[in-house]
């Protein structure tokens, strides 16, 4: 039921993503603009009868979605977060990059997340240090990926 | 001709030549599995080191066979960790990390491998026989042709929907529209670029496609708490492999073709070749319900295509000196550095080069193959490993990846968004696919329309290649549904014998 | 007593040693034992990546002390992010130099809010020029060139601001040259293409190689060349002035060709950071001038540009830079007002 909710809410970011598009381009030249506003529109059409089956599917009670072809549906996540737990992983790297730098960051990530969910420490650290080897070895040395300044600088 | 091709063939199996072409496999094979570093970021590591070397056939064996490998090994990726190694393999994941998590990955990969190696030399030989006819192909095909194989590419569309049509066409148009930001070079706007010089050049391929393939899985796999591998392995599934592909040697054939057509048409660009492929498998094979749940003939469509694009990518590099991508343009550099000059003479003085270059396609492939195929197995063990060993290298080589592309810090920020974006669509059933052949396909079909409008009005719609091609097209709409209403036909029972 | 005082003796003239040392033995070179990194404003392939490379790789060799010379690669933007990034992050320690790019300058010009730098106030190395566009023309075409009864001649670009498309635009003004423009092509590659497969009739490039095949193969012929003066390696092919011949214009007219056309000494060019102090800047362009003088870099060079490509000095390039970014309002008025009249994209990168 709630599902059914969240895919109308969905169906209705996408539309009104295109609606904003739309707006953006109607102020540029046609030559810019032709293929914003004709596809844009198809785009518009669509999301209104995306929306009414998404609708229909919502006052039967959330009847399974048609799994579509070439996707796997997603299982059912275990723990009371779902995905919320790992996208908190995610975003907490994210933020992690930007304070401390990646080559620190990045090791210190892996072998955090081993420790917390029950790996050995010998894993944690191999598997770090091996992400830190692989960091340094090839983006660091070989290619000189120049790493972007840290917020927090004293780990440099 | 013959004294030519026995001269380049000599000339790239030289113990120093040869060494070179080894080495050359395995940067490229490396760069191949790692994402975000492409092929043009390694070429121009090598290039001052490519400058030193005096011997054309040196070069030639280093470079090619560097160039021609890279979409082998990122088949390991796809498969195992549904991370698109390179552009080439985008498709292969659709089936490749399914076959994976029913446990089949030992078949996934060797069918990959094999499929890479049947369809690099089958390039290899096109670029042979194409040589008389090198310079009138490539001059048949211009801004009104490249459109109407553009509009080919959107009925791409349609198939990868399946059976969520509306949802489909959504995610292709919103593709399309991500494609448009950036400078627009016929008008002058920058559009959707909101001041910030970050989109001046456009969203990169390579962060959406990590964003809406990679992270989805890891979120899956993470949430899950489980093992890649959901079954047990299948026990034979190596020779498996490799079996699948020579029972299915017509697709094959059909995909690599698909394959060298799109590598020599310098407008469309390597990451359609896969899309296409693997599409064209879905709209011509019987039983097609098992594609996207784990069917080898993805896997055989998508990797035979990719590596003989390479092959396609050199005609006109060779006959003209017009590279296909980034990396031939390196590879033309270094050519021309050596005294490698690309023209009429490489048909004529030069022809062993040219050879040369056949030649190393053909066994940098061999090389390549048999690489990969010592690895399969171990590797393949990863999708037996606890998902804590997993989740975290697999985080870190996608962040990696995807600042190492551009080296901007926007770019992780990018992949966030679309990685929330692929987890949304996975969840609530938008097929991802269509997206991605959107953005790959969409400035190309605006900039054909607007140079073939504006260069002949309206009479380009009269042109015989173009009349051809939209023949061609039609059929390949009609040929699926033609074919599915005979297969109903013949399944309704007599009525004798109701 | 003794003791002390031969420790005493021993201290003063180990400190003396120790504080003279650094005197006796010279000052060691600046960058020995230290790594430059170079950035180069665009991604691999391409103009400013072989120029930049070509000077990358006799860097070390002549720089005293012979440091390590690391080579990154910041596209994006044309240019924008890496000059960007050079003008807010780099320290101008002397470890980091550019290699940048005449449309860098041309961004600035432009201006907007994207742009965060001054080109002004980097240190110029030292730049190399290639040799200035070729205009060509489909031998198939000739004939319709001047005849403004037949069909427009079709003259394709990327974006139809190149510099070269300055000399199109004059000529169909002051010389009856009978064209119309197309522009939208990604790059050159599509071209070389276009223009072998007859989609477009005229067009310009700086490559001499590329333009001595499609002679010899016949499909070209060489109307004219931008600079003032005639190419070494096309003795025969007339500059652009020498065609305009009386037919020139001047006054505000002749300024707005000659900003749009831009200077002919600006192409790729090097750069340090505004504040690098002086004696580093002139260690480098020491270092510069003797890396041109090398005859191997000559070679190389020629390789990829042609013959004719030069080194062009700092105090040149400062002068152009600070000229180009000049150019009075009234001839960019005249460019726009050209512009519109032959249809060509008006809409600059403002927004």
């Amino acid at each position: 039921m709630i599902r059914a909710v969240e895919e109308i809410f969905f169906t209705a970011f996408i539309g009104s993503v295109m609606l904003a598009a739309l707006f953006i381009a109607k102020d540029w030249p046609v030559r810019a603009s032709i293929i914003i506003l004709s596809l844009g529109g198809i785009a518009v059409i669509l999301t209104i009868v995306q929306l009414t089956a998404d609708y229909k599917a919502l006052r039967h009670q959330g009847a399974a979605a048609v799994r579509p072809a070439f996707e796997v549906q997603p299982l059912e996540h275990t723990g009371r977060w779902g995905s919320l737990e790992i996208w908190a992983w995610l975003w907490g790297l994210f933020f992690a990059i930007h304070l401390i730098g990646f080559p620190v960051a990045l090791p210190l990530f892996v072998f955090l997340y081993i420790k917390v969910y029950g790996g050995s420490w010998w894993t944690a650290v191999v598997l770090a240090a091996l992400t830190w080897g692989f960091l340094h070895g090839i983006y660091d040395y070989l290619l000189h990926v120049p790493w972007p300044k840290p917020l927090i600088s004293w780990f440099q | 001709m013959l004294e030519a091709a026995l001269a380049g063939l000599i000339g790239v199996v030289q113990p120093e030549a040869f060494m070179f072409m080894c080495l050359g496999v395995l940067i490229g094979s490396l760069v191949g599995f790692l994402p975000g570093i492409g092929g043009p970021s390694t070429l121009a590591i090598m290039l001052p080191f490519v400058m030193t070397m005096q011997d054309p056939l040196l070069v030639i064996a280093l470079l090619v066979g560097m160039d021609a490998v890279g979409n082998t090994a990122s088949a390991f990726t796809s498969i195992l960790i549904s991370v698109p190694g390179s552009s080439g393999s985008q498709a292969t994941i659709l089936d490749g990390h399914p076959m994976a998590k029913n446990g089949e990955a030992a078949r996934a990969l060797s069918a990959s491998f094999v499929a890479s190696l049947l369809g690099g030399i089958f390039g290899a030989l096109v670029l042979f026989a194409s040589l008389p006819i090198l310079r009138p192909l490539v001059l048949s095909f211009s801004s009104p042709e490249f459109f109407i194989l553009t509009l080919w590419g959107v009925s791409m569309v349609g198939i990868l929907s399946g059976n969520a049509p509306v949802k489909g066409l959504l995610a292709g148009i919103v593709g399309v529209f991500i494609s448009t930001v950036g400078l627009d070079a016929k008008s002058g706007v920058e559009r959707f670029a909101f001041n910030v010089s970050y989109f001046w050049e456009g969203i990169d391929l390579v962060l959406v496609a990590l964003g809406i393939f990679a992270i989805p899985e890891v979120i899956d796999l993470a949430g899950r708490k489980g093992t890649i591998a959901k079954a047990e392995e299948f026990g034979h599934g190596f020779l498996q492999g490799v079996i699948d592909c020579f029972r299915h040697w017509w697709l094959l054939l059909r995909t690599s073709i698909i394959g060298v057509w799109v590598g020599f048409l310098p407008g469309l660009g390597s990451s359609v070749a896969d899309w296409f492929a693997y599409a064209h498998a879905v709209q011509t094979e019987k039983n097609r319900q098992n594609f996207g749940k784990g069917d080898v003939r993805g896997v055989i469509a998508s990797e035979g295509c990719n590596n003989a694009k390479e092959g396609g990518d050199y005609i006109p590099t060779l006959a003209f000196g017009i590279p296909g991508g980034t990396s031939s343009a390196l590879v033309l550099t270094a050519f021309i550095a050596v005294g490698i000059k690309p023209g009429p003479d490489m048909l004529t003085s030069q022809l062993n080069l040219t050879f040369a270059v056949i030649w190393t396609l053909a066994i940098a492939n061999i090389i390549a193959t048999a690489l990969c195929m010592v690895f399969a197995r171990p590797i393949a063990k990863i999708c037996f490993m606890p998902f804590y060993a997993i989740v975290p290298p697999i985080v870190a080589f996608v962040f990696i990846g995807a600042f190492a592309a551009n080296f901007h810090t926007y770019d992780l920020t990018a992949l966030m968004i679309f990685s929330s974006l692929g987890f949304f669509m996975r969840r609530y059933g938008w097929p991802r696919a269509p997206l991605v052949l959107g953005m790959v396909l969409g400035d190309k079909m605006e900039l054909y329309l607007w140079l073939s409008y504006t260069r002949y009005g309206f009479d380009w719609l009269t042109r015989p290649a173009v009349l051809a091609l939209v023949a061609l097209l039609i059929v390949s709409i009609l040929y699926p549904l033609l074919t599915a209403r005979a297969r109903k036909k013949e399944a309704r029972p007599l009525p004798l014998e109701a | 007593m003794a003791k002390i005082s031969a420790a005493l003796t021993s201290l003063m003239l180990f400190l003396g040693f120790a504080w003279a040392h650094p005197l006796l033995a010279g000052e060691a070179p600046f960058y020995e034992g230290k790594t430059i990194r170079f950035l180069i404003a665009s991604g691999p392939g391409g103009g400013t990546d072989t120029a930049g490379r070509l000077v990358a790789r006799h860097l070390s060799k002549y720089l005293p002390g012979n440091p390590k010379v690391i080579i990154q690669n910041m596209g994006g933007g044309g240019g924008t992010i890496a000059n960007n990034y050079f003008a807010a992050e780099v320290k101008p320690d002397g470890l980091t130099i550019m290699q940048d790019s005449s449309s860098s300058v041309s961004s600035f010009a432009r201006g907007g809010p994207s742009i965060k730098y001054d080109p002004r106030k980097f240190k110029i190395i030292g730049g190399v020029a290639r040799p200035g566009s070729m205009l060509m023309i489909r031998n198939d075409a000739r004939s319709r060139f001047t005849d403004k009864g037949a069909k427009p001649a079709v003259v394709g670009d990327t974006d139809g601001i190149r510099n070269w498309i300055a000399m199109t635009v004059w000529g169909a003004e002051y010389l009856g040259w009978n064209l119309r423009w197309i522009y939208g092509y990604p790059g050159s590659r599509e071209l070389q293409l276009a223009i072998r497969q007859g989609e477009i009739d005229v067009w310009a490039t700086q490559n001499a190689k590329l333009v001595q095949d499609l002679q010899r193969e016949g499909v070209t012929q060489v109307i004219c060349t931008e600079e003032d003066r005639r190419r070494e390696d096309f003795p025969n092919i007339p500059t652009f002035l020498e065609l305009l011949g009386a037919k020139k214009p001047s006054g505000l007219s002749w300024q707005a060709y000659q900003a749009w056309a831009g200077a002919p000494e600006l192409d790729k060019y090097l750069v340090a950071p505004e504040g690098t102090p002086e004696n580093i800047v002139k260690m480098l362009r020491e270092a510069f001038v003797k890396i041109m003088k090398d005859p191997e870099v000559d070679k190389e060079g020629d390789k990829f540009f042609g013959d004719g490509w030069r080194a062009i000095g700092a105090e040149k390039l400062e002068t152009v830079i600070r000229d180009h970014i000049a150019i009075p309002k009234e001839a960019k008025d005249y460019i726009t007002k050209m512009r519109q009249k032959y249809n060509l994209p008006v809409g600059d990168a403002k927004s």
